[in-house]
């Protein structure tokens, strides 16, 4: 009975919509087989998109309390965290979110890299890929002032601050950022703009973009761009596994357990909202946050307007990847030029952000204290003296 | 059984093509690209005028720019102690020092973090990144690139007034 109503209605649906084509069209696009070399790090991009879906909609329940404006928006924020029910887990899940889909962005632009999936016929798919992680950061850049505390404030000031630098137009883009000279109502607003209207419809409209074409080109083989790639059919033939419900059933297995990785963070190390934003009062090192430290820290060794124009050459080389780097060979271990240099950017990368991180701090080693400079290189301090040994009180337990 | 197409305006030889010798008529293809080019260049002309009001829309108003004179009550301020206001939309600070008043944009030209004023050794201190400046403005440490820039004041009777 049920499935001859369902019948009927489908029925009905398909003489006017035509929706059978459009299932259909679904349906070879889920079954087309995919390379054999798919592995798991092939599941970050799927990673990714499920964060951006996890953070619109707990973004959608934030802005249900959130209040934009430099008077309200820290007491919302608390709000949210104290009195809402799960108010607390909905904001940890949105800035945890946040800095897994980076991370996860990140680690699939590597996967791309090393695999050669930015080759010819792909460099269309590495250029959208390339703006949605510039999306991404703006995302992560703008949402960090939201809460309005001493770290957001002050991390947004030093952050706008480098724009400044730019060559020409940078007093002007700074001031076009903070809607003023300094960081205020009018900045919070922008950003809130930014952070909810423009940057999302920026993100879909490139997401749809990335996707119709990795649909459209298939998924990258892994030998060179000199051999003419396989059709579906002989995909097939040689070994291809079905996108759905092989490759989905495991992407579906690492979406879980990265979920699982951010619930156990939750729990343990929930992040926390520090003292509302004084402009008067700035706090001691701050810094921004982990996916711009790298840069932040090089900003230090570098004069600002070089530091600029680098970082500048740095973003518009990768764009241009596909189109600079023409050798026809995919495979790492084929280019090994390319791997290397590839090596080398991420392990600079991570040894910029790790000098940023202990950069203005203070660390005992060995027992001696040292502090660490603004360029992260340590300075000895003192020594530590070993605490004195406790006094034989005769006995081992208590009663 | 010829079905050859001939371009407008053409003859074949000894064919009278009906028209004047020396004048060919005007190509409605070269025409209509002329028209799809005048086309784009108003629709160009047109999206740039949609985007200056934009522009300088988001651009911050004037009145957003801060008051131009703020006034501190001279009690409020005992020798020592420093006071930071908003002057022309800049955080600045004032200052009571053993040799008078003093007064700076209190932004640091380092990153844009607000300095603060240290009683005990009689400087400025960025607390970002270990700036220090002297009461003359100028860096005596840290990875600034300039001094503060100094801002006008004069005092009366009971007031410091910074701005003119």
């Amino acid at each position: 009975m049920i499935r001859r109503l369902s019948n009927e209605v489908y029925n009905w649906l398909d003489d006017r919509t035509e929706i059978s084509v459009i299932i259909g069209f679904c349906h070879r696009q889920l079954t087309k087989p995919v390379p054999r070399h798919l592995n798991w790090l092939f599941s970050f991009g799927t990673v990714t998109l499920m964060f951006f879906l996890s953070q619109a909609v707990s973004g959608v329940f934030l802005m249900i309390y959130y209040e934009a404006s430099a008077d309200t928006a820290y007491e919302s924020v608390k709000y949210i965290m104290e009195q809402v029910r799960f108010g607390w887990l909905m904001r940890q899940v949105h800035t945890y979110g946040a800095n897994f889909m980076i991370a996860f962005l990140l680690l699939h632009s590597v996967r791309v890299f090393f695999y050669g999936g930015y080759k010819k016929p792909r460099e269309l798919t590495w250029l959208f890929g390339v703006g949605l992680l510039a999306v991404t950061l703006a995302f992560g850049f703008t949402g960090y002032l939201l809460p309005w505390d001493q770290l957001s404030y002050w991390g947004t000031t030093v952050g706008t601050e480098i724009a400044a630098a730019t060559p020409l137009i940078g007093e002007y883009l700074l001031i076009l950022m903070r809607g003023g000279e300094i960081i205020s109502d009018v900045t919070l607003t922008r950003f809130f703009v930014l952070h909810v209207v423009l940057l999302p419809w920026a993100f879909i409209a490139l997401v749809t973009v990335h996707l119709v074409l990795i649909r459209y080109k298939g998924i990258s083989p892994l030998e060179g761009t000199d051999v003419p790639e396989k059709s579906p059919e002989e995909l097939k033939q040689a070994g291809g596994k079905p996108f759905y419900p092989q490759h989905v059933m495991k992407e579906a297995i690492v979406v879980l357990l990265v979920l699982a990785s951010m619930i156990f963070m939750i729990i343990y190390y929930p992040l926390p909202l520090h003292e509302k934003a004084d402009p008067f009062n700035t706090p001691v090192g701050v810094k921004p946050e982990w996916y711009f430290l790298s840069s932040y820290q090089a900003l230090k060794y570098l004069p600002k307007t070089i530091g600029i124009i680098g970082s500048g050459l740095v973003v518009l080389a990768i764009c241009l990847l596909p189109f600079w780097d023409r050798t026809p060979a995919r495979h790492p271990s084929r280019r090994p030029i390319a791997t290397s240099l590839g090596i080398l950017f991420i392990v600079l990368n991570i040894a910029l952000a790790l000098l940023g991180k202990i950069s203005e701090t203070e660390m005992t080693f060995m027992g001696t204290r040292y502090h660490f400079d603004i360029y992260g290189w340590p300075h000895a301090i003192g020594t530590v003296e070993e605490p004195a040994a406790l006094p034989d009180t005769g006995g081992e337990g208590t009663e | 059984m010829s079905s050859s197409k001939k371009p407008p305006g053409s003859a074949a030889p000894g064919e009278k093509s009906g028209k004047t010798p020396g004048k060919t008529p005007p190509d409605p293809v070269r025409r209509r690209r002329f028209l799809q080019k005048c086309l784009g260049a108003l629709g160009s002309i047109g999206s740039l005028m949609a985007v200056y009001p934009l522009i300088r829309y988001i651009e911050p108003p004037p009145e957003a720019e801060g008051a131009n004179r703020v006034e501190i009550d001279r009690a409020s301020l005992p020798p020592g102690t420093s006071r930071t206001v908003i002057y022309r939309g800049r955080p600045t600070i004032v200052v009571n020092t053993s040799d008078g008043y003093i007064a700076y944009n209190a932004v640091c030209p380092h990153l844009g973090c607000v300095v603060k004023w240290e009683g005990g050794t009689q400087n400025l201190i960025c607390p970002c990144h270990g700036g220090i400046f002297g009461t003359d403005g100028s860096v005596l440490g840290g990875p600034i690139p300039g001094p503060l820039t100094a801002v006008e004041l004069s005092v009366t009777d009971d007031k410091i007034i910074v701005g003119v």
